[in-house]
């Protein structure tokens, strides 16, 4: 705490009002209120239900760059082992010898055409453009002007394409 | 005659000298911090109610006081927060603009059975509640507790100078308004 002295004659000579004051609260306090407080205070911490410190027992010393290391192989395990279990359940799943001894000409035939049309419309992109009934029978060669390009870039990117549609209307 | 800082925080941190040094510390500082929370929040239930959730707090963290800092600046601060979280919440329940709440603490101060309105002292009163909350414990620190800029600075986290300033112009605004009412 401050000199009284130096601090009165800071208010005397800058606030004059306030350095004419008397400090006294006007307030009052009920009658014995500081004759009893200790007391009331003293029951009331020891009622305070004892909430103790949680310890953190460390089970090893680890450094900050050993945490990172660690948590970077143990991502990297997970990476390998996710990727390795992905392959292996896709090739377990697909059966290559069922598929490559079924002779699609036999099969074909007993499927109905409803079937096989709604499969082509809807599979454009496994089946690819070239196999797809609704772009070979939309197709309109003659709609398309070669003018601009010559034999050889023609003949290069039908060779490229292997279309026999596009080969029949040149 | 109350017993030395040093020799409460050395007997608190002793199981069978606990409770006494606890009580002697409340002793010691009960009056000093119950009015310094009283200019704040004005009546005696609230501040009955903010000095012991004080004590409570000083109770719980006495172990870990460290003795490099004085130890009422440490309750300073510890009433302080404990003030301004009281005012925080009140604020929230009303949600009304600073003039509206520095209406509501004034008319606190008018509703004590012995508030004279003629008398400098109510006046002072009535003046400190239309200032900022950072102003008005600033003001009443320096002003009542005359507790050095210094100490000041601990107890608020403040820098000096922006305390000075603070005063200064708590100090000016209180004038005026002495003046004229």
């Amino acid at each position: 705490m401050e000199n009284s002295k130096e601090l009165s004659a800071e208010w005397e000579e800058d606030l004059p009002v306030l350095g004419a004051l008397k400090k006294n609260m006007p307030q009052q306090v009920p009658i014995e209120y500081f004759d009893t407080l200790p007391e009331i205070m003293l029951s009331k911490v020891l009622a305070q239900p004892i909430v103790e410190e949680r310890k953190t027992v460390k089970v090893f010393f680890m450094g900050n760059w050993m945490r990172y290391a660690t948590a970077a192989v143990f991502i990297g395990v997970v990476l390998v082992a996710a990727y390795f279990y992905t392959v292996n359940k896709n090739t377990s799943s697909f059966n290559h010898q069922y598929y490559s001894g079924i002779d699609i000409t036999k099969i074909l035939p007993t499927l109905p055409d409803n079937d096989l049309q709604i499969y082509l419309n809807s599979s454009t992109a496994i089946a690819g453009v070239e196999n797809t009934i609704s772009v070979s029978e939309e197709f309109e060669p003659e709609d398309i002007n070669l003018t601009g390009f010559s034999d050889e870039d023609l003949l290069q990117y039908l060779s490229e394409q292997n279309k026999p549609i596009v080969k029949k209307s040149i | 005659m109350f017993i030395q800082d040093q020799a409460i925080v050395a007997g608190f941190k002793v199981s069978s000298t606990r409770e006494l040094a606890y009580t002697s510390l409340v002793k010691k500082y009960q009056e000093k911090l119950y009015w310094h929370i009283r200019r704040m929040v004005v009546n005696h239930e609230d501040t009955n109610d903010v000095l012991q959730n004080t004590f409570i707090k000083v109770w719980k963290g006495l172990d870990n006081f460290r003795e490099d800092s004085q130890l009422f600046t440490w309750l300073y601060r510890i009433a302080t927060n404990e003030c301004l979280s009281f005012l925080a919440q009140q604020k929230r329940k009303s949600s009304d603009s600073f003039e509206a709440i520095a209406e509501v603490y004034s008319n606190r101060v008018k509703s004590d059975p012995d508030f004279d309105a003629n008398r400098l002292e109510w006046k002072l009163q009535l003046a400190i509640q239309h200032l900022p909350e950072k102003q008005k414990i600033v003001f009443n620190l320096r002003y009542y507790d005359e507790m050095s800029y210094q100490e000041m600075s601990k107890v608020l986290g403040t820098s000096e100078g922006a305390l000075k300033a603070s005063y200064h112009h708590a100090a000016k605004k209180i004038e005026l308004f002495i003046l004229n009412h």
